[in-house]
């Protein structure tokens, strides 16, 4: 058990693992505890590992996996957490013990969780927020976050959005490949994801996919988006473009998390900026009536559906039901092909 | 805490935009449209130094030239006068949180770089004075940017960022990604000489921003707020040992008005004050 009085803190700090969500706060910045503040989504949080339960491993600052043991000293961000298939989470409203709810480091406490997670989550005693001294306010990731592109971005590079049914249905993926096949094309391929949670896993996949630059919502200043105001998310979109922009990109691919129905994504999907800043959408389902759904759903509002991919794709029977639709329906071995992935991104809206 | 001498008006001629000292610089590439004011006497004593005025929510950035200039010019100093329309630039005071508006403080430092390649200098020492909202943002962007400040004058803010690590920005200094890549860090921002001054006839409150909770840890006035919001810092500073010319000045017989706080010396105050700051050395 550690105690933290006004003499160990920075001892305690530098025993921890830093998680994935705090890799880009500088570690010279983290020098002292803080007990007398409550937490804050994106405040950094020293905590002692209590008891393992369903994350038994945390993502490390540069994607490696720490496999945890009772007792371990890790160091992650607070944040609200929406996943479907996991866990529903909230920034408890002071220091008492709570829940690591993400792999990529993100302490909450649990509201609901899925039926299929059997068990509970992995439990954290935290020994107070970090700061860069006793007198500042503790530490959060936005602090350290990319600041934006003066003028925004200009919508002058093609970009397709990966959208999806809900968590899981092959987004990330289907992303992953688009972008290989556009790499296979011969172009400079940037990624962004701009909602979700932070976790070390995606970014890892795109950039062994051939993107450059990844960028995620972490890198400007969230270790997640859940409950963020739907204007927030838009300028994130907008400045994650922008970024991609300016690195000189020829392609961005963008994926935007969790389903049509999740009020962010939603939210997003239907304003001004994305609908300015996006040539064309692959939306990833799960299966055939979500296939269906979905396709309505973004065409109700007019939005440049150019295919749909993602997990459905592994059953033919179920493709053959969503062709009705009369959307294009494509698989990861047409989304690798060089000539495919170019066509998607640059065919106008349907 | 000193008491402004009441200042004979200076004479004032209206902007003449084809004079030579005269530089208009168009809003593009997210930068606002920008009016600056170079004197003959610029630069002096091979110091570059540049005053940065900020308007308040009437947006009158013209009237702050036409105000500051005969002082400007008489010491040496060019000005620099951002125009952050309200259109484009809703939450300016508060540096533009995500969501609400684009950063003015990181347009304001393209703005700079602007004026540096038009004037084919370098500026050596920045200074900020900042009226009504206009001081909002100045206080702000000295928090958030205390390397680039050399001093600053806040006059007549509605309400301010007090130094309070538990308290969430714009109230505090617990900033989240609202205003990416910012870290309010007392021992920095503390280092930053300050000069708050207010009309002694600004009591006023109709047109300021006022809510049960703002009113009982801030004040009713802008008197009051800039009173609380200057011992804090400077009891912020003690506590930290940190020695930092720090001074409250009332402007005799000035109310919420601009040209009223000139006449009461607004202008021989933020100088003498820019001027005492030396060289810069931070």
């Amino acid at each position: 058990m550690f105690y933290v009085n006004e003499s160990n803190g920075a001892e305690l700090i530098e025993q921890a693992t830093v998680a994935y969500t705090g890799r880009r706060v500088p570690t010279e910045a983290m020098r002292c505890v803080v007990r007398s503040a409550n937490p804050k989504p994106g405040d950094l949080v020293l905590a002692m590992v209590k008891e393992i339960g369903h994350h038994k491993r945390l993502h490390r600052v540069d994607g490696s996996k720490k496999n945890l043991f009772v007792g371990d000293l890790v160091i992650v961000a607070y944040a609200d957490r929406y996943a479907p298939a996991q866990f529903e989470a909230r920034v408890p409203a002071d220091l008492r013990d709570c829940d690591l709810v993400a792999a990529g480091g993100i302490a909450g406490t649990v509201v609901e969780k899925h039926d299929r997670i059997r068990r509970d989550p992995t439990r954290l005693k935290p020994l107070g927020l970090i700061a860069s001294d006793p007198e500042a306010p503790p530490l959060n990731v936005g602090g350290s976050a990319l600041e934006p592109v003066v003028g925004g971005a200009r919508g002058n590079v093609p970009t397709i959005a990966v959208v999806g049914t809900t968590m899981d249905s092959g987004k990330t993926t289907s992303a992953a490949y688009l972008v290989h096949g556009l790499r296979r094309y011969g172009l400079n391929v940037g990624y962004a994801k701009v909602t979700g949670t932070g976790a070390a896993g995606d970014p890892e996949l795109l950039r062994d996919a051939g993107a450059s630059p990844v960028l995620d919502f972490t890198d400007l200043g969230y270790a997640s988006t859940y409950l963020l105001p739907t204007a927030v998310v838009e300028s994130m979109y907008g400045e994650l473009v922008a970024h991609l922009e300016q690195a000189g990109v020829d392609a961005i691919v963008i994926e935007v998390a969790d389903g049509l129905y999740q009020t962010e994504t939603a939210g997003l999907l239907e304003s001004e900026t994305f609908r300015g800043l996006t040539d064309g959408i692959i939306f990833a389902a799960g299966e055939s009536m979500g296939a269906v759904a979905g396709a309505e759903w973004l065409r109700g509002r007019d939005l440049p559906l150019r295919a749909i991919a993602g997990c459905i794709t592994r059953s033919p029977l179920q493709v053959r039901e969503a062709a009705a639709c009369g959307t294009p329906i494509v698989t990861l071995k047409d989304l690798d092909d060089p000539a495919t992935a170019a066509k998607l991104l640059y065919t106008d809206h349907e | 805490m000193s008491r402004g001498a009441s200042w004979p008006k200076t004479p004032v001629e209206p902007v003449a935009e084809e004079a030579a000292d005269f530089l208009r610089l168009p809003a593009g590439d997210g930068r606002p449209e920008c009016l600056a004011f170079v004197p003959t006497t610029f630069p002096n004593v091979g110091r570059t130094r540049v005053v940065v005025c900020v308007h308040g929510i009437s947006r009158d950035f013209e009237e702050q030239v036409e105000l500051l200039r005969s002082e400007a010019s008489r010491r040496g100093y060019a000005l620099l006068a951002p125009h952050f329309d309200a259109k484009d630039w809703p939450d300016y005071q508060r540096l533009g949180r995500r969501g609400r508006g684009p950063r003015a403080d990181l347009a304001l430092g393209r703005s700079l770089e602007r004026l540096e390649k038009k004037i084919g200098l370098s500026i050596s020492d920045r200074y900020l004075i900042g009226y009504s909202g206009g001081a909002q943002f100045v206080h702000r962007y000295a928090m958030a940017h205390p390397s680039r400040v050399r001093a600053a004058v806040c006059a007549a803010a509605g309400w301010y960022t007090m130094p309070d690590p538990a308290r969430r920005y714009p109230q505090g200094l617990n900033v989240d990604g609202g205003l990416a890549g910012i870290r309010l860090e007392p021992g920095e921002f503390l280092r930053v000489p300050v000069l708050t001054a207010v009309g002694d006839a600004d009591v006023d409150s109709e047109a300021m921003r006022s809510t049960k909770r703002l009113n009982e840890i801030q004040g009713k006035t802008r008197i009051e707020r800039a009173r609380r919001w200057s011992d804090a810092m400077a009891r912020a500073a003690e506590k930290r040992a940190i020695e930092t010319p720090r001074e409250l000045v009332l402007l005799e017989g000035a109310g919420h008005d601009f040209s009223e706080c000139i006449e009461a010396g607004l202008d021989q105050h933020a100088f003498d004050f820019f001027d005492r700051q030396g060289a810069s050395n931070r």
